[in-house]
C-alpha cells in the first residue's frame, strides 16, 4: 500500500493527516468565500438548505453510524429545536446567542430521556420506540395552544447585536459557519476517546461492556449529542425560513436524513456532509429537470412529481444492496485504486 | 491544529461581514413591457393531487383568453403552474423556486393553508403578493400588505351554515365533526361564533385528524348527544366515510358540510347516501344557467379541453369555477394597477377592486386598504343523488354574526 | 351500557383490521427475522389489485378477490428475491431500513399506477347489516373478525403441525443452522414474504371495505405494529389479541378522551395517537410484548 506511513500515535490522530488535506481544504474554504459572489439568489438558497441539512446529518451519523443505535425520530428533535428557539425568541425575548444553544440543550435533554429506554431497547425495538416518539411529538406541536398547530408559528429574525441576518447571502456566510465548526466538532468526538467507545458499542455491544465501556453512558451521550446537533440544525432552520408549521418535521424528513447518511456512507463525517448535499440536492435537481421535460412532454411532469415521493425510498434501498458504505466508501475505494495504480493492491 | 480551525473559522466570518448585500435590482421582477409572470401553485401531487389538474385549467383558459385580447396593458401574462404538493416544506420548495428561480410578479393561487403560512415570510421579503386559497380569516384578520384572499373563508361559510339551520329550525342541536387542522378548526371558530351570536350552542364537537376514516366513534358521540344536524368540517373521503356510517347506523340526521366537498366524486363514493347532503359554499353548480359560468364554459370551450373539463360531468367543476375567480382577481387587479406596474402599485390596484361582477357565478369581489378578503357571504346547496348532482336551496347571502 | 356495548362491537371490528397486518408482521418477523414496515403498503397494493379487477375490469367480487391474494404472493415472493435474498445476515438497521425505503416506493409506484384519488369496491356485503337488540352489525365487519379468526387458527396449526411452519420456525431462529440441517432457507424465506404479504391483501381488502380505496390507507400499517409489538412480535396468538385490543383502545379513547381540553392543550383526535402511546409503554415495561419470550442473547 502506496501513501503516508504513520510513525506515531499523535500521527494517527491527526486531524488533517497530510498536507495536501490541508491545502485542499484551503482552496475549498476560499471557494465558500467568495462562491456566492457568482451564485443567484435560488442557487444560494439551496446551499444554505444543504448546509443545515450538513448538521444534522452529522448528528444523526454520531448515533447511528457510529454507536450503532437506529432512530426514526431525528426529524423530531429538529422539530424541538425550531420550536424552542421560535418560542424562546418570541415569548421569553432571549436573544439569539441563548436561544441557539437553548434549542439545542433543549433537543439533547429529550434525546438523553429517549436513550433512556434504548438501553434496554436494541434493534427494531429502538426503531419503533423512536418512530413513535416521532409521532407524538408531532402530536403535540399540533394540539398546544403555545405551538399555534398546524398553521404554524413565526420566528423572529436572527439579531447578533445590531447584526440581523436578513438576505440569503448574508444568511449563506452566516449557516456555513456553523456547518463547519459543526463538521470540526464531529470529527474531534469520532476521533477521540468517546469516539472509540461509541464505535465498540456499534461494533458488539456486550465485548465492548466486558472491556469496561459504560454502556449507559455512552449509549445515553450519543442521544444527547445526536439530539444536540438536531436542535441545533432545526433551530437554524426555524430562523432561516422565518415561520415554522409542525408538518414541516415529519417522518419524511427523518427518513431523508436516514437516507443522507446511507448514501454518504455510514459512521463517516465526509459521508455526512457528501449525502446532505446530495439528498438535499435531489429534490431541486428533479425541479430543475421537470422544467425542461415540461416544455416537450407536459404529461411526463405528473409521472416525475410521483417519481419524487419514492425517490429517496429507492436511493436508500439501492444503497444498501450494492454499496452499504456509501459514496464515502466509493471515494475511499478510488482514491486506493488511484494510489496503486496500476497494481491491484 | 485547533487554533487553526478557529483562524479559518475566524476568517470566514470575517469575510461574511464583508460581503456586500447583492445589488438592488432597478426593474421589478417579472414584469417587462410586453409580459408579466403569475405563479400558480397548485398540486399536483400528494392528498390534494386531486385539486390541483381544474385549477390549472381554469388558469390556462382564463390566461389564454386575456393574452388572445391583447394582455393587460400591452403585457401578456406569462403562466407559471408549479407543484407545491400541499405539504408545507413541498410548497416552500415550489414557492422558493417560482420567486426566486423564475421570478415571478406575484403568487395567483396557492392551495393549502398551513403550506401558505409557510410561504408568508418569503413572499414578505420578496414583496410578492400572494393569493392563498384553504384560505383562513388569519390572511386577512389583522393580515398582511402582500396577502388577498379572492374567496369567502372557511370561518364565514360556518357562519352562514349555523344561520341557516337556525333559520329552518330554532331549536334545532347542532353538532360538529371538524378535522383537527387550521381548516377544520376554523370551522368550529366560525360556527361557535355564530351559534354564540344567535344565542344558541354547539351541543358537541369531534375532532379527527386528517386522513382518519374510521368515524365510528365520532357518530356514535353524536348520536349519544342526540343532535338533529351535524356540520362536516371535512374533507371528501372523510365525507363519504360519514355518509356510510350513518347509513350503517340507520340515523336519519341531517349533514351540512363546506364547499370542498362540493364535487362530483361525492355521488361515485357515497351513492345513493349522497342524497340529501348539504353543503355551504360560495360557488354555483357549473350545469347553471348563469351568465358568469356561461362566459367560464365559453371560454372553456374556446381554449381549453371543453368535453373533458367543464363540459364532463364528472369534472370537479367546484375548483375550476373558485379558481377562476382567483385568475379574476390577479387580472382585475393588473388592470387597475395600470400602466406602471410595481409591487405597491399592484396592491393599491389590487385594493381599488369594488364590486367587481361575477355574473352571479359566485359572490361579487370587493377588496379594499383594510379589507384585503374579497366576500363574506355564500350560498346553501343540496345533494340530488338520482341526478348526481347538487341544487341551490338558499341563495348567496352574507352572514349576520359580525364578521372580524 | 348500550353505548359500551357499541364501542366494543366497533372497537373490535377495527381491531380485526389491525389483527390481520399484525399478523402479516408476525409471519414475516418470525420467519426471515425482518421487521416489515412496507406491511400497510402491500396492504394498500392488495386493496387497489382488487379494486381494479372488481370495479374497473367488472370481475365477480370472489374471483377478484382471489386474484388480488394471488398477485399479493406474487409480489411477495418477487420483494424477497429482489430485495432481502442478499440481506440474509446484515445488521436489523440494513434491512429494516430497505423495508423503509420499500414503502415509499410502493407509495409511490401506486400513485403513478393508480392515481391518489378515492375509490369504492363494491363487495356483495357491502352497506348489509344485521341488527343485534340495538347494535348495528355492518356484514363487512364480521366477515373481518371471522376472516382473521380463521387465518389465526389457519397459522397456528401450520406453525404447530405442518413441515413447513416447523421449518420456518428453524430458520428464523438460526439460519444457518437450519440451512445445515437441509432446509432451503431461501425458500422458506420466500414462502413467508409471500404468505405475509397476501395476508396483508386479505387486510388491506377488508379496510377498503369499511373506508375506501386510497394511497394513504397504508398508515394503519403503522398502527399495526404498535398491536404486533403489545402481543409480542413471535406470536400469532399475541397478533391477534394485540390488534383487538389496539382497537378496543382506540375506540374507547376516541369515545371519552377526544376533544377535551386541559391548560392550553387540546386533545383533538385521541384515536390517531393513542396506538403509539401504547407502544412506547409497552416497549419501556415489557419489550417483549405479552405472549413474547425474552431472548436470551450469546456472546
Amino acid at each position: 500500500m502506496g501513501g503516508k506511513f504513520k510513525t506515531s500515535y499523535k500521527g494517527d490522530m491527526a486531524l488533517f493527516q497530510t498536507l495536501w488535506v490541508k491545502v485542499w481544504l484551503g482552496i475549498l474554504a476560499a471557494a465558500i468565500v467568495v462562491c456566492p459572489q457568482f451564485l443567484s439568489t435560488y442557487q444560494i438558497s439551496i446551499l444554505n438548505e444543504m448546509a443545515i441539512a450538513i448538521i444534522g446529518a452529522l448528528g444523526l451519523n454520531l448515533l447511528i453510524g457510529y454507536t450503532g443505535q437506529i432512530s426514526l425520530g431525528h426529524g423530531a428533535f429538529l422539530a424541538i429545536g425550531a420550536y424552542t428557539t421560535a418560542l424562546a425568541a418570541g415569548e421569553l425575548n432571549l436573544p439569539f446567542i441563548v436561544t441557539l444553544p437553548l434549542s439545542g440543550f433543549m433537543a439533547a435533554l429529550l434525546g438523553m430521556v429517549v436513550g433512556v429506554p434504548a438501553l434496554r431497547l436494541k434493534g427494531l425495538y429502538l426503531a419503533l420506540g423512536t418512530l413513535a416518539f416521532g409521532f407524538i411529538v408531532d402530536y403535540i406541536l399540533f394540539h398546544w395552544d403555545l405551538t399555534q398547530g398546524d398553521m404554524g408559528m413565526a420566528v423572529n429574525p436572527v439579531q447578533i447585536g445590531s447584526w440581523s441576518v436578513q438576505t440569503e447571502k448574508e444568511f449563506f456566510y452566516f449557516i456555513a459557519c456553523f456547518a463547519a465548526l459543526a463538521t470540526l466538532c464531529a470529527k474531534n468526538i469520532a476521533r477521540s476517546k468517546i469516539g472509540r467507545n461509541f464505535i465498540a458499542i456499534r461494533d458488539r455491544d456486550i465485548a465492548a461492556e466486558a472491556m469496561g465501556i459504560s454502556l449507559a453512558k455512552y449509549k445515553i451521550m450519543a442521544f444527547g449529542l445526536s439530539s444536540f446537533y438536531a436542535g441545533i440544525a432545526g433551530a437554524l432552520v426555524a430562523h432561516y425560513q422565518k415561520w415554522i408549521v409542525p408538518g414541516s418535521f415529519d417522518l419524511s424528513l427523518s427518513i431523508a436524513y436516514i437516507a443522507m447518511i446511507i448514501l454518504g456512507g455510514l459512521g463517516t463525517v465526509l459521508g455526512s456532509i457528501l449525502g446532505a448535499i446530495l439528498i438535499t440536492g435531489i429534490p431541486h435537481g428533479i425541479i430543475y429537470a421537470t422544467d425542461v421535460a415540461k416544455e416537450s412532454y407536459p404529461a411526463l411532469s405528473g409521472l416525475i412529481v410521483d417519481f419524487k415521493l419514492g425517490i429517496f425510498g429507492l436511493i436508500v434501498v439501492l444503497a444498501l444492496l450494492f454499496e452499504p458504505q456509501g459514496l464515502a466508501g466509493i471515494y475511499r475505494r478510488a482514491k486506493v485504486y488511484w494510489k496503486t495504480w496500476p497494481f491491484k493492491y | 491544529m485547533r487554533r487553526r480551525a478557529l483562524f479559518l473559522t475566524a476568517l470566514l466570518v470575517g469575510v461574511s461581514m464583508l460581503a456586500v448585500p447583492g445589488a438592488w435590482a432597478a426593474d421589478v421582477r417579472g414584469v417587462t413591457d410586453t409580459s408579466v409572470k403569475i405563479g400558480c401553485l397548485v398540486d399536483l401531487s400528494g392528498p390534494g393531487k386531486y385539486g390541483g389538474p381544474p385549477i390549472a385549467d381554469a388558469f390556462r383558459d382564463y390566461v389564454a383568453w386575456v393574452n388572445s385580447e391583447g394582455g393587460v396593458h400591452g403585457r401578456k401574462i406569462d403562466l407559471v403552474v408549479e407543484d407545491n404538493g400541499i405539504l408545507p416544506n413541498t410548497t416552500l420548495q415550489a414557492a422558493k423556486k417560482v420567486i426566486l428561480k423564475d421570478g415571478v410578479f406575484a403568487i395567483g393561487f396557492n392551495l393549502g393553508s398551513a403550506g401558505a403560512s409557510a410561504i408568508l415570510p418569503l413572499c414578505e421579503e420578496h414583496k410578492v403578493a400572494l393569493m392563498p386559497h384553504g384560505a383562513n380569516k388569519k390572511f386577512y384578520d389583522p393580515g398582511n400588505t402582500w396577502v388577498f384572499v379572492p374567496h369567502t373563508v372557511q370561518y364565514s361559510m360556518a357562519c352562514r351554515a349555523v344561520e341557516y339551520i337556525v333559520k329552518q329550525d330554532p331549536k334545532a342541536k347542532i353538532g360538529i365533526i371538524y378535522q383537527d387542522d387550521g381548516f377544520g378548526r376554523e370551522g368550529l371558530e366560525g360556527a361557535e361564533a355564530a351559534a354564540e351570536f344567535l344565542k344558541t350552542k354547539i351541543v358537541k364537537a369531534a375532532p379527527y385528524k386528517v386522513g382518519t376514516i374510521d368515524f365510528s366513534p365520532h357518530m356514535s358521540t353524536m348520536k349519544e348527544a342526540d343532535v338533529d344536524w351535524i356540520l362536516l368540517w371535512t374533507y371528501l373521503p372523510q365525507s363519504a366515510a360519514i355518509l356510510k356510517q350513518k347509513a350503517k347506523m340507520a340515523w336519519d340526521v341531517k349533514l351540512l358540510s363546506n364547499n370542498t366537498t362540493g364535487v362530483p366524486p361525492l355521488f361515485a363514493l357515497a351513492k345513493e347516501h349522497a342524497d340529501g347532503y348539504m353543503l355551504v359554499t360560495p360557488y354555483a353548480p357549473g350545469y347553471m344557467d348563469l351568465p358568469g359560468i356561461n362566459k367560464a364554459k365559453e371560454i372553456n370551450k374556446k381554449f381549453g379541453d371543453y368535453d373533458k373539463q367543464l363540459g364532463n360531468p364528472m369534472y370537479p367543476d367546484y375548483l375550476y369555477l373558485a379558481a377562476w375567480g382567483y385568475a379574476t382577481a390577479v387580472v382585475e387587479g393588473l388592470r387597475k394597477a395600470g400602466k406602471d406596474l410595481t409591487p405597491e402599485s399592484y396592491v393599491k390596484g389590487l385594493e381599488s377592486i369594488k364590486d367587481h361582477d361575477m355574473g352571479g357565478m359566485c359572490p361579487n369581489i370587493t377588496f379594499g386598504p383594510d379589507r384585503h378578503v374579497s366576500s363574506f357571504s355564500s350560498m346553501i346547496l343540496k345533494a340530488d343523488a338520482k341526478k348526481a348532482r347538487f341544487e341551490i336551496i338558499d341563495p348567496i347571502e352574507d352572514p349576520k354574526t359580525p364578521q372580524r | 351500557m348500550e353505548r359500551v356495548f357499541e364501542i366494543i362491537i366497533n372497537g373490535l371490528s377495527t381491531g380485526a383490521i389491525y389483527s390481520l397486518l399484525a399478523l402479516g408482521f408476525v409471519l414475516i418477523f418470525k420467519s426471515t427475522g425482518i421487521l416489515n414496515f412496507a406491511q400497510g403498503e402491500l396492504a394498500m397494493v392488495g386493496a387497489f389489485v382488487c379494486f381494479t379487477f372488481a370495479s374497473q375490469l367488472q370481475l365477480p367480487y370472489l374471483l377478484a378477490f382471489l386474484i388480488a391474494l394471488g398477485i399479493g404472493a406474487v409480489l411477495g415472493a418477487f420483494i424477497d428475491l429482489l430485495f432481502f435474498r442478499r440481506m440474509v445476515g446484515e445488521p436489523v438497521f440494513a434491512t429494516i431500513m430497505i423495508t423503509v425505503g420499500l414503502a415509499s416506493i410502493l407509495t409511490s409506484a401506486a400513485g403513478i399506477i393508480w392515481g391518489h384519488d378515492v375509490h369504492a369496491i363494491r363487495a356483495p356485503f357491502t352497506d348489509k347489516t344485521l341488527e343485534v337488540g340495538n347494535v348495528v352489525l355492518t356484514h363487512g365487519s364480521l366477515i373481518t373478525v371471522g376472516v382473521s379468526l380463521l387465518l389465526f387458527v389457519v397459522f397456528m396449526l401450520f406453525f404447530n403441525r405442518s413441515l413447513l411452519g416447523v421449518a420456518m420456525r428453524g430458520t428464523a431462529e438460526d439460519p444457518d443452522t437450519a440451512g445445515l440441517m437441509g432446509i432451503n432457507v431461501n425458500k422458506i424465506h420466500m414462502a413467508a414474504w409471500a404468505i405475509g404479504t397476501l395476508v396483508a391483501a386479505v387486510a388491506g381488502i377488508f379496510l377498503a371495505d369499511q373506508s375506501f380505496v386510497r394511497l394513504s390507507m397504508s398508515h394503519t400499517g403503522i398502527k399495526a405494529m404498535a398491536a404486533a409489538i403489545l402481543g409480542g412480535m413471535e406470536s400469532i396468538r399475541g397478533a391477534v389479541v394485540g390488534g383487538l385490543a389496539i382497537g378496543l383502545i382506540e375506540g374507547f379513547a376516541a369515545n371519552y378522551l377526544s376533544g377535551a381540553e386541559v391548560g392550553g392543550f387540546h386533545f383533538g383526535d385521541v384515536k390517531e395517537v393513542a396506538a403509539f402511546v401504547v407502544m412506547i409503554v409497552v416497549l419501556m415495561i415489557r419489550p417483549h410484548g405479552i405472549f413474547g419470550r425474552e431472548k436470551v442473547e450469546r456472546v
